[in-house]
C-alpha cells in the first residue's frame, strides 16, 4: 500500500530555486491545465492540477477557475508579485491515453523530477503520441454499436447490422471533415449513421430497425456528457455543469434532427 | 444462454468498444471491460428485480464508479480513464434521443416523459458517482490512519 501511494508535492517545499517569475510559472502550469482540458479532463481536475503546480513553485495564493471552454488563473508569489492569465479552449475530445500521460507529467512536475523548462517539449511529445494505430478506432466503433444493439434487446443479427452502421460513423469520426461548426458536423454524422442503418436493414440484415438505430445512436448521442453534467451540478461546479447540460441537450437535438432527416429521405420508417 | 447473460456479455463488449473509442491504453482495455461488466451485471439484475429506473441506475453507477476508483489505483491512472467506459452502458442516451426525436415530431407528451426519464437516470448516475468518490475518500482516510498507527507502534 505504501509503495503505491501517489506523491503529492507539499506547498512548504518550494521548488523555485532558479527564481522563475510568476508569469512564467503560471504560463507553464496553464499549459498543462489547458492540455488536460483538451483531452477531456474534468474542470475540477484542472483546478486541482494548476493549483498544485503553482504552489509547488512557491505561490502563496492561487485562484483557478475552469470551465469546459475556459481556464482563468491568478497567482500571488511570496515576494508579492502577481500574475493573471486566461486560456480559451475551443475543442475538446476524450483521449484518455493523453489525459493519463499529462496527469503523470503534472505529478512529476510537482515532485520536481521534470523541470519547468522541459514542460513544453513533454507536452508536444504527448499530444503527438497515439496509444495504437488510429484505424483500430474503427474496430471500437464497430463493436460498441453492435454490443449496444444487443444490449438494448436486439438479436445477434441486429448487432451485426448496427456494427456496419457503426463502421460508417466511426470512419466519419476518424477523418474529421472541416465543417467549421460542431452542430452541423453532428447532424452530418448522425445522418450518415441513420442512413447506413436503414440501408443495411433494407438489404436484409437485422430484424428490428429500432434496435439497429439505437445501437448506432449511442455512438453519437451525448448521454455520457449528460451524466457528467449532472455529476458536476451535484458536485458544486454549477456553471460548468450547466454548460455541459445545455451542450448535451443541443447535441441531442441535432442528432435527432439528423436521424429524422435520414428517415424522411428513406421514406418514413417509424423509429 | 439466457437473455440476461446475453445482455451482460453485450454490455461487456460495448464497454471495450468504448474503451477503444476513448483511446485507452491497450493494457487498460480489459480492466475497463471488467469494470463495465460489474456495472452491467448490477444494472441488468437490479432492473429485473425493481420496476423503476432510479435505483438500478444509482447502484450500477455506484458499483461502476467504485470499480473505476479501484482499478485506477491498480493501474496508477486517473479515475476518469475507467469511469467513462465503465458507466457508458447505461447512460441515458436512448431516452435522450427519444425525447428529442419526439419533440421534433411534435409528440409533446412523449417528449416530456422521455426527458423526465433522462433527467431521472442522469441524477441517479451522478449521485452514484458522487457516492463512490465520497466513499473512496473515507476509505483512504481510514486506511491512512491505520497505517499511521502501525508505523507509530513500530517506532
Amino acid at each position: 500500500m505504501k509503495k503505491r501511494k501517489i506523491k503529492v508535492a507539499k506547498p512548504v517545499a518550494c521548488l523555485n530555486e532558479q527564481g522563475f517569475s510568476a508569469e512564467y510559472i503560471l504560463c507553464k502550469a496553464l499549459d498543462i491545465g489547458e492540455n488536460l482540458l483538451k483531452c477531456g479532463g474534468e474542470p475540477h481536475r484542472i483546478e486541482d492540477t494548476v493549483t498544485r503546480i503553482c504552489s509547488a513553485y512557491g505561490s502563496v495564493h492561487t485562484d483557478v477557475f475552469a470551465l469546459p471552454s475556459l481556464v482563468i488563473a491568478g497567482v500571488r508569489m511570496k515576494d508579492g508579485t502577481t500574475a493573471t492569465q486566461v486560456r480559451r479552449v475551443y475543442k475538446t475530445a476524450n483521449n484518455m491515453y493523453r489525459l493519463d500521460k499529462i496527469n503523470n507529467l503534472s505529478r512529476n512536475v510537482c515532485c520536481g523530477t521534470v523541470p519547468l523548462e522541459d514542460i513544453d517539449k513533454n507536452i508536444q511529445d504527448i499530444m503527438a503520441s497515439r496509444p495504437f494505430n488510429r484505424y483500430l478506432a474503427l474496430l471500437g466503433g464497430v463493436i460498441a454499436a453492435g454490443g449496444f444493439a444487443v444490449f438494448f434487446g436486439g438479436t445477434i443479427y441486429d448487432g451485426l447490422a448496427a456494427a456496419v452502421a457503426g463502421l460508417f460513423v466511426s470512419a466519419l469520426n476518424l477523418h474529421k471533415i472541416k465543417f467549421g461548426n460542431q452542430m452541423l458536423y453532428t447532424v452530418a454524422v448522425s445522418f450518415v449513421g441513420a442512413l447506413a442503418g436503414l440501408v443495411v436493414h433494407r438489404l436484409g440484415l437485422g430484424d428490428n430497425i429500432d434496435m439497429i438505430m439505437i445501437g448506432t445512436i449511442m455512438l453519437v448521442i451525448p448521454g455520457l456528457s449528460f451524466g457528467n453534467a449532472v455529476r458536476d451540478l451535484l458536485f458544486g461546479d454549477t456553471i460548468s455543469g450547466l454548460i455541459q447540460f445545455v451542450q448535451a441537450i443541443m447535441t441531442a437535438v441535432m442528432v435527432a434532427f439528423g436521424f429524422i432527416v435520414a428517415i424522411m429521405v428513406f421514406g418514413g420508417v417509424a423509429v | 444462454m439466457t437473455p440476461v447473460m446475453i445482455k451482460i456479455i453485450a454490455g461487456f463488449i460495448s464497454t471495450i468498444g468504448f474503451a477503444i473509442l476513448f483511446r485507452l491504453k491497450p493494457t487498460h482495455w480489459i480492466l475497463a471491460g471488467i469494470d463495465g461488466l460489474l456495472a452491467c451485471i448490477c444494472y441488468v439484475v437490479l432492473l429485473d428485480v425493481f420496476d423503476d429506473a432510479f435505483l438500478p441506475n444509482l447502484l450500477a453507477a455506484f458499483v461502476g464508479a467504485l470499480g473505476a476508483e479501484f482499478f485506477a489505483r491498480i493501474a496508477k491512472a486517473p479515475t476518469t480513464v475507467f469511469l467513462l467506459p465503465g458507466i457508458i452502458a447505461f447512460v441515458p442516451g436512448g431516452s435522450l434521443y427519444y425525447s428529442m426525436s419526439n419533440l421534433l415530431n411534435s409528440n409533446y407528451i412523449e417528449a416530456g416523459h422521455y426527458l423526465l426519464l433522462t433527467a431521472e437516470v442522469a441524477i441517479a448516475i451522478g449521485g452514484g458517482i458522487i457516492a463512490a468518490s465520497i466513499l473512496r475518500i473515507i476509505i483512504f482516510k481510514v486506511v491512512d490512519a491505520i497505517i499511521g498507527k502501525f508505523k507509530r507502534k513500530k517506532n
